[in-house]
């Protein structure tokens, strides 16, 4: 077998691209009825990552977070405050601590995730005119949900103490009518475009179902190259198609493409479901975008496979290049925000550009014409992708001595 | 083999291997600074908006200087064209559009009320907020301005007309990331999936590989272990648990530090906390790394696992917000405990007690998986055991053929 194998290819048949697509993809198809493992990888594991995703954001939006009130004045003033805090929808108040110490411990133990603290002389001081202080000490660490709490118990302390400063002025002989009016002479409308409601979860959940695609599609991509290498079975696959390089590339990936195509349109088909309101030419480039997505990734993993030693040096790669990928894209924590090292890196990943056109498109409803730069940086990844794992096809198949490396 | 003996051997097969090492020893200081990287400046700021000044006066001017004045807006433009700045907030040009209205200025001196709109893309939650909070900062400031000279101008002392408007001051106090950077907010957490996932990856090369070998008729170390199985299998778990416990260190003790995160841990707990976890996560990987057919299989399958793990955790999305079945069901995954424990002993600086929660699942992951492991410890590597290949053998490569 090992003779066989390192031996020089026979001189094989003259034949077609078309043919040599066709030859490697029925090797692959083959290879594929054998292996449940890599079906897996296909079909069950991106079923399964959809399912725990939506799971986890099913729960609904982030209210009701356990808060803490610590209540040194306790009068009808302090007590209004407490209600104001306790009916905001984001937290509720659950504990009332003794002091300041045994209210940080609570936190420490993630029992409550903020504490409000009334000053004692409280209502009186504002009786007296002068300014009372209000203190919310919060878990900041945790920060998707400081952003909520810090908010809503802002919004209600705020609220309140309008009421406080409306009443006040009445108090000091001044019209009411007249008061209401001017209380705040410039209002300010705040707008969060494109996702009227701030819904964390559609966000979220829509940027992670693509960026677990991409790991396993360059996984799949990886495996489908390095493991001809693994099983010393390079030269044999590539005979068989001829030595036509890219035409046995591009057959042996069709299945994943297939598999993998289907998880993104239906993914964008469900996504799409959810939110409505798509532009025709919006779903275009959605769907030529996810395509092409699918395709580079697939490719670049074929290169990484190709180029590698052996198929878990190749993984340890694509592991680097795809697993932090999200942090990267800029969903979460800003492009603009990052160094210039991050943002270079940034924009090496297909993914960051894919999430930003599917931001652009699906939330935003943005013209197409605004994603066109996009769409045609995710075709260039595909041609790069075609470009990078032939090459490093045609230098693995003239080095057949370093096959089959563990 | 005695213990000491097997505990060599796994060290030696481990640094025999380069795939291993580059991944269980060198990994965790790759990713403690590649990781961190997007996130060095810790905060947004200078965000780009447009100003739409449909006014043109001298208040919308100076409400224009005070935008400008905001460390987190980066005025790029001030015109009157609100169609070609709602294009550019969809091109992603600039993430803000604020629009001041026509008679902005007359209509404050009337004493109307006047509204600003203030447009964030809402895509981007950290550049929406950045916006928000600028321009309406700006915007308080202006009106407070304002309401302060009408005061005074109606007679009133301009001391007593500031006490007024503000009649209760709100403090927030941002506690533990006190100076609430994301890199500080959220590396700290990933820090300890990293360890998991690198440590529990690199075991499934190790393990994967022998059961390659074991298909192939030669004797891996673990066959050669079984006359002397428990010192064996201890052996076996330690020198994987030493690497996850170094790890962990290596991550509380120098990367938090090296990248300027807020900590505080005590350290006994730390040292209990990272030898819990070392075994935990250890002995989950000593269970399914016997489970992988070959080499590469482990790392196929596990690459994706990071970004679910993370956010079943219930770290950055809170276990408040899930399905109460899934709330309950993370903890049977010892990457849970990991995360939310690390978090609490070296952010927090959780007691003991504090802690206690994540520290007992710890150890009773470490207890229950190694367990399973132990069984199929035994079961596997027997020598007597004829029908083991094929129990082993899902799938062989082509080259037995």
């Amino acid at each position: 077998m090992d003779a066989a194998t390192t031996a020089p290819p026979p001189a094989p048949p003259a034949i077609g691209r078309r043919e040599a697509m066709r030859r490697s993809l029925r090797r692959e198809l083959a290879y594929l009825a054998r292996r449940p493992w890599d079906v897996a990888l296909l079909l069950w594991l991106p079923l399964a990552a959809f399912v725990l995703i939506a799971m986890i954001f099913s729960g609904g939006l982030i209210r009701d977070l356990p808060i803490a009130v610590i209540d040194r004045d306790d009068t009808a003033l302090s007590r209004e405050l407490r209600r104001l805090v306790d009916a905001a929808p984001g937290v509720r108040v659950v504990a009332h601590p003794a002091d300041h110490a045994a209210a940080v411990d609570a936190m420490r133990r993630r029992e409550i995730y903020g504490v409000l603290e009334i000053p004692d002389e409280f209502s009186r001081k504002i009786h007296r005119g002068e300014v009372s202080e209000v203190s919310f000490f919060y878990n900041a660490q945790m920060s998707t949900t400081a952003g909520t709490i810090a908010r809503d118990v802002q919004g209600a302390v705020l609220t309140f103490a309008a009421g406080v400063r409306g009443t006040s002025r009445v108090a000091r002989g001044e019209n009411p009518a007249a008061v209401g009016d001017t209380i705040v002479r410039i209002d300010t409308q705040l707008l969060m475009a494109f996702n009227e409601d701030t819904d964390y979860r559609v966000f979220l959940a829509a940027d992670l179902v693509p960026s677990l695609l991409a790991i396993l599609m360059t996984v799949f991509g990886t495996g489908t190259v390095a493991r001809e290498l693994r099983d010393r079975t390079l030269g044999d696959w590539l005979a068989e198609c001829g030595n036509h390089r890219v035409a046995a590339l591009l057959g042996k990936l069709l299945p994943p493409f297939v598999a993998f195509g289907l998880w993104g349109l239906g993914f964008l088909a469900l996504f799409g479901g959810i939110l409505g309101g798509w532009r025709a030419g919006g779903v275009f480039m959605l769907c030529a975008g996810m395509l092409a997505l699918v395709a580079a990734h697939l490719l670049i993993g074929a290169t990484l496979g190709a180029a590698s030693k052996n198929l878990p040096s190749a993984l340890s790669v694509v592991g680097i290049y795809t697993a932090p990928a999200f942090a990267y894209s800029g969903q979460t924590f800003p492009m603009l925000a990052m160094p210039a090292v991050g943002k270079f890196w940034a924009m090496l990943l297909p993914l960051s550009w894919w999430l930003e056109m599917q931001s652009q498109q699906a939330l935003a409803a943005a013209p197409a014409a605004a994603s066109a730069r996009t769409l045609c940086v995710l075709l260039g990844f595909v041609l790069l992708g075609v470009l990078g794992a032939t090459l490093f096809l045609r230098r693995a198949a003239n080095h057949p001595e370093r096959w089959g490396q563990r | 083999m005695r213990f000491l003996a097997a505990f060599g051997a796994v060290w030696k097969t481990i640094l025999a291997d380069s795939g291993a090492v580059s991944m269980l020893l060198l990994g965790c200081i790759l990713y403690s600074f590649f990781y961190p990287l997007p996130y060095r400046y810790e905060r947004v700021e200078r965000v780009p908006v447009a100003v739409v000044d449909r006014d043109d006066s001298t208040l919308s001017r100076q409400f224009v200087r005070m935008l400008r004045a905001s460390p987190q807006l980066a005025v790029s433009s001030v015109d009157q064209d609100l169609i070609a700045a709602q294009d550019r907030l969809w091109r992603y040009e600039i993430m803000g559009v604020i629009t001041i209205p026509p008679d902005f200025r007359a209509d404050i001196q009337r004493g109307k009320r006047v509204r600003i709109q203030i447009t964030a893309n809402g895509v981007y939650p950290l550049l929406g907020k950045a916006v928000l909070s600028g321009a309406a900062a700006a915007a308080g400031t202006l009106s407070a301005g304002v309401d302060v000279a009408s005061f005074v101008a109606r007679g009133g002392a301009s001391g007593q007309a500031l006490d007024a408007a503000v009649p209760v001051s709100y403090l927030a106090r941002p506690m533990f990331n006190v100076e609430e950077g994301y890199g500080s907010y959220v590396v700290p957490a990933v820090a300890m999936l990293i360890v998991h996932q690198i440590v529990v990856m690199g075991m499934t090369l190790i393990l994967g590989f022998w059961t390659e070998q074991r298909r192939r008729g030669e004797r891996p170390l673990p066959c050669r272990m079984q006359e002397r199985p428990i010192a064996g299998f201890l052996a076996l778990w330690l020198a994987f648990a030493s690497i996850a416990f170094v790890n962990t260190l290596y991550f509380s003790g120098f990367a938090f530090y090296v990248q300027g995160y807020p900590q505080s841990p005590r350290i006994p707990v730390l040292l209990l906390f990272a030898a819990l976890f070392a075994l935990a996560l250890t002995a989950f990987g000593l269970c399914i790394g016997q489970l992988f057919p070959d080499r590469d299989r482990g790392l196929q399958t596990l690459l994706y696992s990071s970004i679910p793990l993370l956010f079943l955790s219930g770290f950055p999305w809170p276990a408040e917000a899930m399905p109460p079945l899934l709330a309950d069901l993370r903890w049977f995954l010892p990457s849970t405990a990991g995360i939310l424990g690390g978090v609490a002993v070296n952010q927090y600086g959780a007691s003991a007690s504090v802690a206690g929660r994540e520290l007992l699942v710890l150890g009773l992951h470490a207890i229950v998986w190694s367990l399973l492991a132990w069984i199929q410890f035994r079961r596997r590597w027997r020598e007597d055991a004829k029908g083991s290949a094929s129990m082993v053998a899902t799938e062989s490569p082509e080259t037995l053929q």
